[in-house]
């Protein structure tokens, strides 16, 4: 299964992603585990996890982003501007199953 | 664009994610962030209060002067929530223990109130100060207290002055590693506070006045509300100016507050700052970039892509998340919808503004400085006003005006340039 925490500015823009990624994952009848979160809480949260994604609302953040997921040995993922945008969990489903292959 | 977005990155992104990024600005944005759980609970209790108020039964009596007066004490507190919340953000960057540089930070915030400790007839102690000490108006105090135990305490643990607890059971670890800086930072509180007799709340108070003079003008409410947007352009999330204007607003609020409260009307002539954090969270209309007004055009764009982004976008715009629209449509990097989305906030609070100077409408007095709430209600609450809504029901009304030219043109431009990069065009 898919453990994913998704970390954006304050956890609500991408709580509205996260519903769209659970309706993905469920329309192919697969199974995910997945959070929405504020930056600063990656710490707190990543311990449970095996894939970060990360919203273009935070990338001034990056370095520590990266730093905090390296320590834990995720590769953290960013989200294109146009899927989070658009909202679009087909997408973003792609690039979680893509990342595990 | 390329060319465009590498000047962008240069000239302002890379300095501003510095600034953004600057330890000290990211833990006080993020302990504004962590009080408003207690902002929200007292917002609801104001909820109820003006419901209450609404019954005839209710609306003298003793009991809504109790009621009101739990609001409030829940309001008065949230420097102290703001000082714990700023000091543990900080010790979270800097990986020390959260609770211990918060407790640290609570009692250099107390001492910094200077308090009088005085025992009673029945001998019991008490202590007194004023109560906006611990509120609102003490925001500036807080963040000094929050930082001051945050800094110290990594300070001393990078340079491994801490108490070695070797043998020490782990629980008992983190006692012994903060006793070093935990006494320092105490004790330099108490040196600043009782010993050279500084009062920090006296010297904001006294600062308050001139920073108002410049961050309260017609000229200095511009630039900031015509910031975020600014910001957010260029990919920065605007929460970290707030870090700046924040103590002041807060502290221009409350004074309102309190003046309310004193049962004067908020006018300027009464002594009310126009600008404060209440009239900012009213500029808060469908997000940073009052775009609002734009979602609502694009439900009726006769283009499908930009249809259906609006469909998408409504419910998070109405509760003023704009990112869908920002990166979908997207705004971000876009140059054509560059001119709306700095104008439409610079409108908006140049009405704001006029409209409160001249008394059209009430200026905000009222703590409910909710993010995620539909934008007439929060002005609702905020100034306990029906033209306040209709205030805001008016801007959005400009904004669509303001957006409409420009998302013509961008979804001319933007399926153009999309047929030209081969792409499918979804119109």
């Amino acid at each position: 299964m898919y453990q994913v925490l998704l970390v954006c500015q304050g956890g609500m823009s991408s709580s509205f992603i996260v519903k769209k990624i659970r309706a993905a994952f469920k329309n192919h009848n697969e199974e995910i585990e997945i959070h929405a979160h504020a930056g600063m809480e990656l710490v707190d949260y990543i311990d449970a996890v095996d894939t970060v994604l990360v919203a273009p609302n935070i990338l001034y953040m990056w370095d520590d982003v990266e730093s905090i997921c390296k320590n834990h040995g995720i590769e953290p993922i960013t989200i294109p501007l146009e899927h989070y945008g658009n909202m679009d969990g087909e997408a973003i489903r792609k690039i979680i199953i893509g990342s595990k292959e | 664009m390329a060319q465009e977005k590498k000047w962008f990155e240069r000239a302002f992104v890379q300095p501003m994610s510095r600034f953004a990024n600057f330890r000290i600005i990211k833990s006080i944005s993020a302990g504004f962030q962590s009080g408003v759980s207690i902002l929200m609970v007292g917002a609801m209790l104001s909820v109820l209060s003006i419901v209450l108020g609404w019954l005839p039964a209710v609306s003298a009596s003793a009991f809504l002067t109790k009621f009101n007066a739990v609001k409030d004490l829940v309001f008065g507190v949230t420097g102290l929530v703001f000082t714990y919340g700023i000091a543990a953000a900080n010790a979270k960057l800097n990986k020390t223990d959260q609770q211990a540089v918060g407790f640290l930070a609570i009692a250099v915030f107390f001492i910094f109130m200077k308090p009088s400790i005085t025992v009673d007839e029945n001998y019991t102690s008490v202590f007194t100060t004023p109560f906006a000490r611990f509120g609102m108006q003490a925001v500036f105090v807080s963040m000094v207290a929050g930082i001051w135990a945050g800094e110290v305490s990594a300070f001393f643990k990078r340079h491994g002055w801490i108490m070695n607890s070797e043998g020490v059971p782990d629980i008992a670890k983190v006692w012994f590693e903060n006793l070093i800086a935990g006494t320092f930072i105490v004790l330099s509180a108490w040196v600043v506070a009782d010993v050279l007799n500084i009062n920090l709340h006296t010297i904001f108070n006294n600062l308050l006045t001139p920073l108002m003079g410049i961050l309260g003008s017609f000229g200095g409410w511009i630039l900031v509300v015509s910031l975020p947007p600014l910001l957010f352009y260029f990919g920065i999330h605007p929460a970290s100016i707030m870090s700046l204007v924040g103590p002041v607003y807060y502290a221009a609020l409350a004074n309102n507050v309190q003046l309310l409260a004193a049962g004067l009307t908020p006018t300027v002539a009464n002594g009310f700052f126009v600008v404060n954090m209440g009239t900012l969270f009213l500029m808060n209309i469908g997000g940073a970039g009052a775009t609002l007004g734009l979602n609502i055009l694009m439900l009726f764009s006769k283009n499908g892509t930009t249809k259906k982004l609006g469909q998408l976008a409504i419910l998070p715009s109405i509760l003023n998340i704009n990112e869908p629209i920002i990166f979908g449509l997207p705004i971000l990097y876009n140059p054509v919808l560059f001119v709306p989305f700095v104008l439409g906030n610079f409108v908006n609070a140049a009405i704001a503004y006029v409209a409160l100077d001249m008394g059209s409408v009430a200026i905000p007095s009222t703590y409910s400085l909710l993010t995620y709430l539909p934008a007439p209600l929060t002005a609702y609450l905020l100034t306990q006003d029906i033209k306040a809504v209709i205030l805001i029901f008016g801007l959005i009304a400009i904004d669509m005006l303001i957006w409409a030219p420009f998302l013509r043109i961008h979804e001319k431009t933007f399926a153009i340039r999309k047929s030209t990069d081969g792409r499918k065009v979804t119109t």
